[in-house]
């Protein structure tokens, strides 16, 4: 009698009813086992494939192009740096200290945490976290005491990305500053370190430019510029897109048209520091909220209206 | 708490192994907490002498539930717990007592969630059996071996003329790791400590 099992505990219970021996229980339970794993573990196993799961991450950001082509350069320089050190051949050393420029809300965040973890996989940095400062994380109070905090942040992205946001600031005090002496501790570590961690200064465009001419030494230390553009009003509304669908919601007709009216490019605005993604999220944000209590005062309600927001839920939203 | 089962042919000395194994490792008397198939637990508590008198005989199927004990095991400085499971004998054919096909059934559900798995094999077995006979550990090996968390403990080197059949063994289930134990005098218990205590 062929009996067909599809659950572990069926074939456990077909032995216990004896239906079947011991052995030929080992077999099913075995089998399916085995089936499970391969289900699910074939998924994430060599570099190669956890490589190309990054990649597609990076490919799933709107817009972005330039920086995009660009890590892909960065990474077919890697690959071929490393198979001519195979060779014996000459291979540059790796300087892969980074700026990103852009406003806020362009992804200079986004991408350098996927840098860190593509840098990872290729074996470049051996933890590819990233350590997120800012001016008062690595500048001191007094005389000697910025050294040693910049130290213990380079000490803390051994092995990582230290990412500096609004770097520009780190210049901006003038002379009797205490930034510059973190710039000096920074540049020294860079040359020293330079197998060890990765540098990215980040800041608005303008900002950055004089930053990096205050400091002649600078420029050169840091050889990839990466510039994050605006994002155009069509990839600003398919980044709202994207987000919904990730949360789970969808937006109306009358939703999206008024979100798109709201989501006028930054050059067609007063404000020139209209920010960006970050802002498109807070507004979605705001609406799940408004959709949230509009839909408690109900008594029924359906999976579609737990799922749309309508553009009552975008009415009190600001941009 | 990391689960640790024991499995094996009946008779081939798995409850003695728990027994022994636990004054190995310190204890003077064991909680026993018995699971019956449908569920039931009871909880007795025994010295080791004691234990060995109630649940080792020299009959097949002694035991029928799973009897698990919580054990210390010193790990440098620090003791961890773990669980040491004993359980009903696993043989070849369809055995007519429910009783027993039931408490086969319930082994074989642990050795799925069990952490890692000491399989039990009974050395002076070894010359007797046929081919067909071999089947049971076969099929435990093989189970073992892609749980990866798996080792061999060839039982019974007190008895004289097994010598040659650990050679046997090995050469019969290549991948795995043998240790020769006995169970009756505790022999051979440091390494399996050793295996135990890396595992947990």
């Amino acid at each position: 009698m062929e009996m067909t099992t599809v659950w572990p505990q069926d074939v456990l219970s077909a032995m216990a009813d004896g239906a079947i021996t011991p052995v030929e229980a080992f077999r099913k339970l075995r089998e399916m086992d085995m089936k499970a794993k391969s289900g699910t573990t074939s998924a994430v196993n060599t570099p190669q494939q956890r490589l190309e799961d990054i990649f597609r991450e990076l490919d799933g950001l709107i817009g972005l192009t330039e920086v995009k082509n660009l890590i892909r350069e960065i990474h077919a320089f890697i690959e071929i740096q490393k198979r001519r050190q195979k060779e014996q051949l000459i291979a540059d050393p790796m300087v892969l200290h980074m700026i990103f420029k852009g406003n806020p809300g362009t992804g200079k965040t986004t991408v350098a945490r996927i840098i860190g973890k593509i840098f990872r996989e290729m074996g470049v940095l051996n933890r590819g976290h990233l350590i997120e400062v800012e001016r008062a994380d690595i500048v001191g109070e007094y005389i000697g005491h910025t050294a040693q905090k910049t130290r213990e942040q380079l000490k803390k992205a051994q092995g990582g990305i230290l990412f500096i946001d609004e770097a520009y600031s780190l210049a901006r005090g003038g002379e009797k500053d205490f930034g510059k002496e973190a710039i000096d501790c920074l540049v020294k570590a860079m040359e020293d370190k330079k197998d060890d961690f990765i540098l990215i200064l980040a800041g608005y465009q303008q900002e950055m430019e004089t930053f990096l001419q205050t400091n002649p030494g600078l420029r050169s230390r840091l050889p990839i510029h990466i510039d994050f553009a605006d994002y155009s009003q069509n990839e600003l509304m398919k980044i709202a897109e994207k987000m919904c669908l990730q949360r789970q919601y969808q937006l109306s007709d009358e939703a999206k048209n008024s979100l798109l009216k709201r989501l006028q490019s930054p050059k067609e605005q007063a404000d020139n520091h209209f920010g960006n993604a970050r802002t498109v999220r807070n507004m979605i944000e705001k609406a799940i909220r408004r959709q949230a209590v509009r839909l408690i005062a109900k008594s029924h309600i359906t999976r579609e209206e737990l799922m749309l927001l309508e553009l009552a839920d975008f009415a009190e939203v600001k941009t | 708490m990391k689960e640790c089962v024991i499995v094996g042919y009946p008779n081939s000395g798995k409850t003695l192994f728990a027994l022994n194994f636990a004054s190995f490792l310190g204890s003077k008397s064991v909680d026993i907490t018995a699971r019956s198939y449908d569920g039931l637990l009871t909880c007795r508590h025994l010295s080791i002498a004691d234990a060995k008198n109630e649940l080792c005989s020299m009959a097949l199927h002694k035991t029928r539930l799973l009897q698990s004990m919580v054990l210390k095991m010193p790990i440098g400085k620090a003791t961890v717990m773990f669980k040491l499971t004993d359980t009903c004998g696993i043989s070849e054919q369809i055995h007519s007592d429910q009783t027993i096909r039931c408490a086969m059934a319930q082994t074989l559900g642990l050795v799925r969630c069990a952490d890692f798995i000491l399989h039990i094999i009974d050395l002076s077995r070894m010359g007797k059996r046929e081919v067909q006979d071999n089947q049971i550990d076969q099929e435990i090996y093989q189970y073992g071996i892609a749980r990866q968390n798996y080792i061999m403990l060839a039982n019974k080197t007190d008895l004289p003329m097994v010598k040659e059949n650990v050679a046997r063994l090995s050469a019969e289930f290549p991948y795995a790791q043998v240790i020769p134990i006995s169970a009756l005098y505790s022999n051979g218990f440091k390494e399996v400590k050793a295996y135990v205590a890396r595992n947990i």
